[in-house]
């Protein structure tokens, strides 16, 4: 009878899971590798399976860098930004409450075989930059839509094709 | 004095004349001299009036009354109550009418130079860490010289975004509002308002 039970458990965990429903655990394949461009918002962009999720490394046409790892969220194909463990989450002290706080909250969805990747930043005057990138393959290149909305200015939207680095 | 000087305190005075009408001209034109921030305390009020809400995905129309009240939210915040009440066909006396109720209270953010929202207080709630991944909204407001913006911000069950705008401005006897729906990047609704300050 118990035997049964644990049998009835494990194959609900499975289905549970079989059926997505604890979220996709990583991303298809061909989304993974490094592609360059010569020019433009997005000009390097390497996407790296982790043991959890995946690793995102971006660099835009201004220079600056992105370095990201996400893990699945608790929703199917959405995944969590993995924080960095600072001192305060280490010794449970009054770590920041809130994305407010910390000022930055990052996230990724898979759809349709493009990826999505977010930022939100929040500057100390409460002014935002809030970021869109939409990944996915087209051929053996990368095409990147970037869509940047920063308080209160209009959006901009731009788009790159990149090609495989290497 | 010679003939020279003479000459040269003229070209002084007409300088002069030039620059003090370039200077007024400076000052009638809107936005030609720097904008100053409004205070809260400028916002404070009661206010009615009307708005036009836009569905921009289906074009639908709607006119609606609102009534907005701004006011202190304990000692250096601020709290917005609002009440809209949509019309059908113009009146507000027929079946088919909705009316929300919706408020909300800011404190300053820890370093003063913005407002987060004021959880309601609730002494046997634990404090928790507000997550964005289960569906908890990031709400914040801004005050600058083009208005009082308040934002809200979530992350939907697939994992698309949803960003609203509030914007609040003085205008003429009242306050003019502009609100955004934002979908994953797309404005979905717009609403465009204004109302008068009551007395």
């Amino acid at each position: 009878m118990r035997r049964a039970t644990v049998c009835a458990a494990l194959a609900g965990l499975f289905l549970l899971l079989a059926t997505g429903i604890v979220g996709a655990t990583t991303l298809p394949d061909g989304l993974f590798g490094s592609w360059r461009a010569a020019g433009g918002p997005v000009v390097e962009v390497t996407l790296l399976r982790t043991d959890e999720g995946f690793r995102a490394r971006l660099r835009f046409g201004d220079g600056e860098e992105l370095d990201l790892r996400f893990e699945p969220a608790e929703r199917p194909e959405v995944f969590a930004a993995v924080r960095s463990r600072g001192l305060f989450d280490m010794f449970s002290l009054s770590a920041p409450e809130s994305p407010l706080e910390r000022g930055q909250f990052d996230w990724a969805r898979l759809s349709a075989g493009t990826l999505y990747l977010y930022r939100l930043r929040i500057a100390a005057d409460g002014s935002f930059l809030l970021d869109r990138l939409a990944i996915r393959r087209e051929g053996p290149a990368l095409a990147v839509t970037l869509q940047r909305r920063r308080h209160p200015r209009a959006p901009i939207e731009t788009h790159v094709r990149l090609e495989p680095a290497g | 004095m010679s003939v020279w000087s003479r000459r040269d305190e003229g070209k002084g005075v007409v300088r002069l004349r030039w620059l003090t009408l370039l200077l007024l001209l400076l000052l009638s034109v809107p936005g030609a001299a720097s904008a100053a921030v409004p205070s809260l305390e400028e916002l404070f009020g009661s206010y009615t009036g009307y708005a036009e809400v836009v569905d921009l995905v289906t074009g639908e129309r709607e006119r609606r009354e609102m009534d907005v009240v701004i006011e202190r939210y304990q000692r250096r915040g601020f709290r917005v109550r609002w009440t809209n009440v949509s019309l059908v066909d113009g009146r507000r006396d027929v079946p088919g009418v909705k009316r929300r109720e919706m408020a909300v209270a800011f404190k300053p953010a820890p370093d003063g130079s913005y407002f987060v929202e004021a959880p309601e207080y609730n002494p046997f709630r634990r404090k928790e860490e507000i997550q964005p991944l289960e569906g908890d909204p990031i709400r914040w407001a801004v005050l600058d010289d083009s208005g009082l913006y308040i934002y809200s911000f979530v992350v939907l069950l697939d994992g698309r975004y949803e960003l609203q705008m509030y914007r609040r401005f003085p205008e003429r006897e009242g306050i003019g509002l502009l609100y955004e729906r934002i979908l994953d990047g797309t404005v979905v609704k717009r609403i465009t308002g204004y109302a008068v300050r009551t007395e």
